[in-house]
């Protein structure tokens, strides 16, 4: 069993997403490393433990948005080719793209 | 009385003295031409008895009354107001007199002439005439006298003679020169009274003229007032219920001929008590004073039109009168109804984004707990599958061991202890979803429902459904904090309390993403209700950065915002407002500070029907 290659950290406000989420994507758990943090901060720190390669996140978040999270992320691992994605397609039609 | 209407005054106090000097002149002339038309035959009659054989009495006569006649007449016609013809006049008058002194030869009968003469004269009333008579009257004897001494037959002496008729002349030249002058001043305080008299007179015809005027022009004021504002003046005597005045558009508007306004008890007809209550109440309770009711009015072809009355009431001797207009505002009202209408269908247009969003969150953690539990299912026959085979193999006594490899292989695959463990949370955060699709479908039916119906209103109930249908809108920049308190119904349309409380929230929300633009921290709104006594009170609380100095005064008006262009016309205070204070017949009003955040306050009355809302009586067991 190769170990996955690919860390992706899921960002939402609303913890019945992420644990959709979770569970949905259960059977990609050999290809990737999924981890899930509820809003920005959490992300944050997340990241700090375990920088992940790929954030997905919700735009639209109280407190911190997603353009905020992926803004600091950028700044504080700046080696990470972080992208980024909302994670409820309704959010925010636009996909934006991390520099 | 200024100076010009002074000069007026006395001008025409002079033109009117005229007129009656000339009045009087001319009847003095004809007078005069009467006295010569009898003197003239008089005197040659007396001539002719008196005539001595041989004398040329009655040729002297006959020749002297025509020179004493003839030309004085036709200087009065050709002159009449020249003054010199009344000194002519005089001087034959007293020209007659001495030609009848003359024929009776001094008989002192002729001296009554003279004086009659005299008297004759002073009806010029014109005192130089009288002097001019009188020194001729005294002339006479003294020439007499001069040139004819023996002519006197009976009489003391000479002297005494002129003496005697020259007192008498004298005296009365002088009783009729005051008697000349009293009648002149009393001419000229005539002339003065008729002069004041006309004067008035014309000022008053020239003030009701101006008037008349003025009346005209306010009458064409009050048809162009009445034209473009449709108003219709009436006055209506409470005590008979009938109308007094009523103008003729009523009838058009309502069709009742004018005449059935004017009946006793017709307001019962055009406002029936049981249907009108309250606009009757209010007409009953009217205290001098001017307030304004609305009300509907079934037309006589059975049309219904909505009335606005402005009316001012009065108490004339025991009867109350209202008088005001009446304004057809039928139309004026829908285009309101409409407009409030579509104020709603906004206010859900701008939460429908927030609405979908909250149900697409959901459908989406929905799904995926589904497709889990879903996928999860595909694999789990074939682990029990392989349990049941080893099952049997163990039964049978064979050799498991490779069954329960396989069995635990495929247990493996299909990650069942993790489906085994997570399954019934994923069912339940479905279930859990499906609730929240459910409610928010159901805030977004009783929000926007037409209400048709006055009803008792769980405020608590309205005020969460809206929170419900507007949490997109303010849970990325505030939390919420509730405390619903004890409240009884309000008897109203949901649906009013519903668009106030949501246009609260909005703002409240956005005051606070204002306030927190750029620093990631979050605001709170507190909504709060609670009874004040016969009050329920609804507030919705932010902590933005408060309304600025220079709008607070005008925040309710319409188009006044502080929100940038394309978030907010400026229509929601103001319909608010609208709604809470004309419909729900309570307030609406602000407390605000600078940087702390507003807090708006509705008060709504409490309805006499309303019993305890059901959230209430739960809340109380």
């Amino acid at each position: 069993m190769t170990s996955p290659s690919l860390h992706v950290l899921f960002v939402d406000d609303e913890q019945a997403i992420l644990d959709g989420l979770r569970n949905s994507l259960r059977k990609e758990r050999k290809r990737w490393d999924m981890s899930f943090a509820l809003g920005g901060q959490q992300a944050l720190e997340a990241m700090k433990q375990t920088p992940a390669d790929v954030v997905i996140t919700d735009m639209r978040m109280p407190g911190m948005d997603g353009a905020e999270l992926l803004r600091q992320i950028q700044r504080d691992f700046p080696r990470r080719r972080a992208s980024c994605c909302p994670a409820r397609p309704s959010a925010n039609p636009s996909c934006a793209r991390c520099p | 009385m200024n100076e010009e209407e002074k000069a007026q005054r006395e001008a025409r106090a002079r033109e009117v003295r005229h007129e009656v000097v000339t009045a009087l002149t001319n009847s003095t002339h004809r007078t005069f031409a009467v006295l010569f038309a009898v003197q003239w035959p008089a005197a040659m009659l007396l001539a002719w008895n008196t005539s001595l054989p041989g004398e040329s009495r009655l040729w002297f006569t006959l020749i002297l009354g025509a020179m004493l006649s003839v030309p004085a007449m036709l200087f009065a016609r050709a002159a009449p107001s020249a003054w010199w013809v009344r000194h002519f006049m005089a001087l034959s008058q007293i020209g007659w007199s001495l030609l009848f002194m003359w024929l009776l030869e001094g008989r002192s009968e002729a001296q009554f002439h003279l004086f009659v003469s005299l008297a004759f004269i002073a009806f010029y009333r014109d005192w130089a005439v009288m002097l001019t008579a009188s020194i001729a009257a005294i002339a006479y004897p003294v020439a007499r006298i001069a040139l004819l001494p023996d002519s006197f037959v009976v009489g003391p002496s000479a002297f005494w003679r002129v003496f005697d008729q020259g007192i008498w002349v004298a005296c009365e030249a002088a009783l009729l020169l005051l008697g000349v002058q009293q009648s002149l001043l009393t001419i000229y305080n005539f002339a003065r009274r008729e002069s004041d008299l006309r004067s008035d007179n014309e000022m008053i015809k020239r003030e009701a003229e101006e008037h008349k005027q003025a009346l005209t022009r306010a009458t064409a004021q009050h048809k162009l007032i009445a034209d473009v504002t449709h108003a219709i003046p009436f006055e209506l005597d409470l005590t008979q219920g009938r109308f007094t005045y009523v103008e003729a558009p009523a009838g058009m508007l309502m069709g009742y001929p004018l005449a059935r306004w004017q009946e006793s008890g017709f307001l019962d007809v055009l406002l029936p008590r049981d249907r009108e209550a309250g606009v009757r109440r209010q007409f009953e309770d009217a205290s001098p004073g001017t307030f304004e009711a609305f009300s509907s009015v079934v037309t006589a072809d059975d049309r219904v039109i909505e009335l606005r009355w402005t009316v001012s009431c009065e108490v004339t001797k025991g009867t109350r009168y209202l008088r005001g207009l009446m304004v057809d505002v039928t139309e004026t009202h829908r285009l309101v109804r409409e407009m409030a209408q579509g104020q709603k269908l906004e206010s859900v247009g701008r939460v429908a984004a927030g609405v979908a969003h909250e149900i697409n969150t959901s459908v989406q953690f929905i799904s995926d707990s589904v497709r889990f539990v879903r996928h999860a299912l595909k694999d789990l026959p074939t682990a029990f599958a392989d349990y049941r085979a080893l099952a049997a193999g163990v039964l049978s006594g064979r050799d498991v061991t490779a069954a329960a490899r396989k069995a635990g292989e495929t247990d493996e695959a299909a990650d069942v202890d993790y489906f085994l463990k997570n399954a019934p949370d994923a069912l339940d955060r479905a279930l859990d979803g499906i609730g929240r699709v459910g409610s928010i479908a159901k805030s977004m039916t009783e929000f926007a429902h037409p209400d048709t119906q006055k009803a008792d209103v769980d405020v608590n109930r309205a005020v969460r459904t809206t929170l419900n249908m507007t949490r997109n809108e303010y849970k990325e920049v505030a939390e919420l904090v509730t405390d619903f308190g004890d409240i009884p119904a309000v008897n109203c349309h949901a649906g009013d309390i519903n668009q106030v409380v949501l246009n609260l929230v909005l703002n409240a929300a956005h005051a606070i993403g204002d306030a927190i633009e750029g620093k990631g921290d979050r605001g709170r709104i507190t909504v709060r209700t609670r009874a004040i006594g016969d009050f329920v009170e609804i507030s919705v609380g932010d902590t933005g950065a408060g309304i600025p100095e220079s709008v607070r005064s005008r925040i309710f008006e319409p188009f006044v915002t502080t929100k940038e262009v394309g978030r907010g016309a400026g229509q929601g205070l103001a319909l608010s407002r609208g709604i809470v204070v004309e419909k729900l017949k309570g307030s609406l009003h602000f407390e605000t500070e600078t940087g702390k955040g507003t807090t708006f306050f509705i008060r709504l009355p409490v309805s006499v029907t309303s019993v305890m809302s059901p959230s209430t009586k739960q809340a109380a067991a």
